[in-house]
């Protein structure tokens, strides 16, 4: 019982970790410098894995999760626990959920070999050049579910009750001084709403909905980052001891275990599975259990079991290494069949200093951070409109939210490079796109009125947009002195501010779509 | 035993609604009453129309505060406008996410010294704008945010909820606008824009800086002069203080070069902005009927827009 303190000292780290977290990405509104911000996803060496195999070479950048590996070592899986912010989430969320009948005891040590398998697959994929492992990863999950749509729901639902509130009397002077109290600290500046915000929801909602079956289900059965840890627990300093003298076998360590990482009466533990979360330091009435240091034994073989078969599932036999390869393969032409207009869709503009499409959508870890801190919200998740493995990756679309000039905010935070930070001044003139005028929606080209608010919008030096002044004969043969705008294709650079500003309902008179041909054969 | 008098939760929850749904209807009643229908009376009167017009030889934080307390000093004073505790509107052209070399927003160092002088005099300052660009990006990069700070000034992102339609008086093109409802409830209005080259319009100065303060601005560019013309009928401006500091002769409103940026050291108070704009377009070398709005104004009797007939005062420091 005397133990209980290191309980509630992981409890308080995790806490702590958790609002970190969130106010990290809470303050990526307001700071004009959001490097900090792209640190949090590289703490991930699941990712950093999977990125090193499908670019062939040392992923450097994710050098902080090499960190939490090595730390590993000699804590063994205490990430799950103490930082992990989908775990924090899960953990908060999973004491309501679970019914523990669902599932018994002993069907959960089957289960779990399976987060091996899903990390295999995402690791054969990678090799074979498809990167979807940020889809899953926790880390990067974590970061697009809260950083585009817990936050913006909670944007919604806050705006949304004080906007009924702001017409009521009296009662608004109150509500009022707190929403723009809310406004000033806490609320994105623009309200951020994202286009595919459901599958993202339904994702994240998902796999915390798992702990119905079970507690830390996901972490438990799925999570690919936590089979990484899984092994490098195996073999760490950090154990858990009990001592059979003491211990009565009352199994209350073994029930309050979130992991279902004790077994054999509760003297034994899978030490891959133990997430160190000293629950069950509490839980003992008998203080027979001891977490101590010692040199890990390689070749330590699994004491006898008292029930025969119990937890012989937990391995990773030859047929889950047969499932992983079938898995993958079968995945493959999932992420790999893709038409050629997929590829090079008109629609498809990626921001300012991204890769070339292929290295793009195999460098990005869609992790969403571009996504959040674009002032604009132009920039938005894109479905399975450009093929499956481009899933979650940003996409601009301009009427949303354009590309604003002085800005470089999704090049700075981007944690694994798959946008170069582009500076400022070579900004104005980096091409995403080009505009299109489409004549028979615009107004001066099919009304035969004067509008122009594209050439007024255009940002770039000089503007690209430009109008010549006609004489035309209009539809009921009046003579009329008209400007009509043209849109000049070297110098545009595809921000989209005209198709956003655009006063023709719908989709616009001018859109902005992928460049004619490759950059290099724009110029000149 | 006295039972306690005790409410039940249901008729609990039933007064509760019933004063919420009250509390609900109560605006909904007021409105069909027109107590909340505006009709203001004809803003752009001629009653003074002086232009004042303050040269120096450079655009130091000190020249400016020059610049600004001799145009004031020619009206008597800033307390000859502003009393205390009014509640005063600065608005600024704070239009464009650039920096104030690049001429596109109001000088941040003129509205730090115009919100100061206000303060001083003390009124409540409020200044915002309804950026083309992002709004957040844009009152930092033009310096305005920090100006505002440094005056003690209020500075507000546009609110959605807060605009209020309102009826143009005899309008060219517009029947009614929405307009921005702090600006109307304000008790003094500084119009502050910054003169530059502008391609639908000619050029844009105190006049189509009320742009700035209505909704669904792009939708009245079909008919950009004479909407120019209503707005500046139905919106007041009491106090137009023109930043011709620095002005930006081509590729306007915002895509000028440093070789657009024209640095005239010159600021241009008055009272009726139709006088301030004909007078501050002489500083592009244009005549005021070259500018469509502008002729059109005249034909309204909105003010006096040939240069020679104005009364002009001018002043280097």
């Amino acid at each position: 019982m005397k133990h209980g303190r290191w309980s509630f000292i992981r409890a308080c780290t995790q806490l702590l970790l958790w609002s970190a977290f969130i106010v990290v990405i809470a303050a990526s509104r307001d700071t004009t410098d959001n490097t900090f911000f792209s640190y949090l996803p590289r703490i991930s060496p699941f990712l950093g894995l999977s990125i090193s195999l499908t670019s062939r070479s040392v992923a450097s950048i994710f050098y902080p999760a090499l960190i939490f590996l090595l730390l590993s070592l000699i804590f063994g899986r205490f990430f799950c626990g103490w930082i992990c912010p989908l775990g924090a989430t899960i953990d908060c969320t999973d004491k309501q959920l679970a019914k523990p009948k669902i599932i018994s005891s002993k069907k959960i040590f089957s289960i779990k070999p399976w987060k091996y398998v899903v990390l295999l697959i995402a690791l054969i994929l990678s090799v074979f050049g498809i990167q979807v492992s940020g889809v899953i990863d926790p880390i990067s999950l974590a970061v697009r579910s809260y950083g585009t749509v817990i936050f913006s729901y909670v944007d919604t639902i806050i705006k949304v009750v004080f906007n009924a509130l702001y017409y009521v009397p009296v009662l608004n002077v109150l509500t009022e001084f707190i929403f723009s109290f809310l406004k000033k600290h806490l609320l994105d500046y623009t309200q951020t709403q994202y286009y595919h915000h459901i599958p993202v929801f339904v994702l994240f909602a998902g796999i915390l909905l798992f702990s119905v079956f079970s507690r830390r289900f996901w972490c438990k059965a799925l999570c690919p980052l936590g089979a990484v840890y899984a092994l490098t627990g195996k073999i760490a300093f950090l154990k858990r001891h009990v001592d059979a003298g003491k211990c009565t076998n009352c199994l209350s360590c073994e029930k309050t275990c979130r992991m279902n990482a004790i077994y054999d009466k509760g003297v034994s533990t899978f030490e891959g599975e133990c997430i160190k979360c000293f629950d069950c330091l509490k839980a003992c009435k008998f203080d027979a259990i001891k977490f101590k240091f010692s040199f890990p034994e390689i070749k330590r073989k699994l004491p006898v079991p008292s029930v025969e078969n119990e937890y012989e599932n937990i391995k990773f036999t030859r047929k889950k290494l047969l499932w992983s390869i079938a898995g993958s393969l079968i995945a493959i032409p999932v992420f790999k069949q893709k038409p050629e207009y997929k590829k090079n869709h008109a629609r498809l503009i990626r921001p300012p200093g991204a890769l070339p499409e292929q290295d793009f959508i195999n460098a990005c870890i869609r992790c969403g951070q571009c996504m959040k801190v674009c002032p604009t919200n132009g920039l938005q998740p894109s479905l399975f409109e450009y093929g499956a493995d481009a899933l979650f990756t940003p996409r601009l679309i301009p009427r949303i939210g354009w590309c604003e000039k002085n800005c470089n905010q999704c090049s700075a935070v981007c944690p694994s490079g798959a946008l170069k930070t582009v500076p400022i001044p070579q900004k104005e003139t980096t091409m995403i796109g080009t505009a299109y005028i489409i004549r028979d929606l615009c107004i001066p080209w099919s009304e035969y009125k004067n509008c122009l608010v594209c050439e007024e919008m255009c940002p770039t030096n000089k503007k690209s947009i430009i109008f010549k002044e006609e004489t035309l004969i209009n539809k009921r043969g009046q003579k009329v002195r008209i400007k009509l705008p043209y849109v000049l294709e070297d110098t545009c650079i595809g921000c989209g501010k005209c198709e956003h500003k655009c006063p023709v309902q719908g989709e616009g008179a001018i859109i902005v779509r992928t460049l004619k041909r490759p950059l290099q054969f724009m110029t000149g | 035993m006295k039972q306690p008098k005790s409410i039940s939760r249901k008729s609990f929850l039933f007064k509760t609604a019933g004063i919420a749904g009250g509390l609900f209807i109560a605006p909904l009643y007021s409105k069909i009453s027109g107590v909340f229908s505006r009709s203001l009376a004809h803003a752009a009167s001629a009653t003074d129309d002086r232009v004042v017009i303050v040269t120096a030889s450079d655009i130091s934080k000190e020249s400016i505060e020059k610049m600004a307390n001799k145009a004031f000093s020619q009206f008597g004073g800033i307390n000859q406008f502003i009393k205390k505790g009014m509640n005063v509107v600065i608005k600024p052209n704070i239009g464009w996410n650039l920096p104030p070399e690049r001429a596109g927003n109001t000088n941040p160092f003129l509205v730090e010294t115009v919100a100061r002088l206000c303060k001083e005099a003390g009124a409540k300052v409020l200044i915002f704008d309804n950026p083309c660009d992002s709004a957040r990006l844009t009152y930092k990069q033009s310096g305005i945010e920090e100006a505002a700070k440094r005056a003690g000034a209020e500075i507000e992102y546009i609110d959605d909820r807060k605009f209020v339609e309102v009826k143009t008086p005899d309008g060219l093109y517009l029947k009614t606008v929405w307009v921005y409802k702090p600006m109307l409830d304000a008790d003094f209005v500084i119009n502050m824009p910054i003169a530059k080259h502008h391609s639908m319009s000619g050029l844009t100065i105190s006049m189509k800086n009320l742009m700035g303060v209505i909704q669904n601005r792009m939708y009245v560019h079909m008919s950009l002069h004479s909407a120019i013309v209503d707005l500046t009928k139905t919106i007041k401006s009491d106090l137009v203080i023109c930043d011709c500091l620095r002005i930006l002769t081509n590729h306007g409103p915002n895509a000028g070069t440093p070789e657009d940026v024209k640095e005239t050291r010159t600021i241009i108070m008055g009272r009726n902005p139709v006088t301030v704009d004909a007078y501050t377009t002489t500083l592009f070398g244009k005549s005021p009927s070259d500018i469509e709005y502008l002729s059109k104004a005249y034909k309204e009797k909105m003010g006096e827009i040939n240069p020679g007939k104005m009364k002009l005062q001018k002043f280097s420091v």
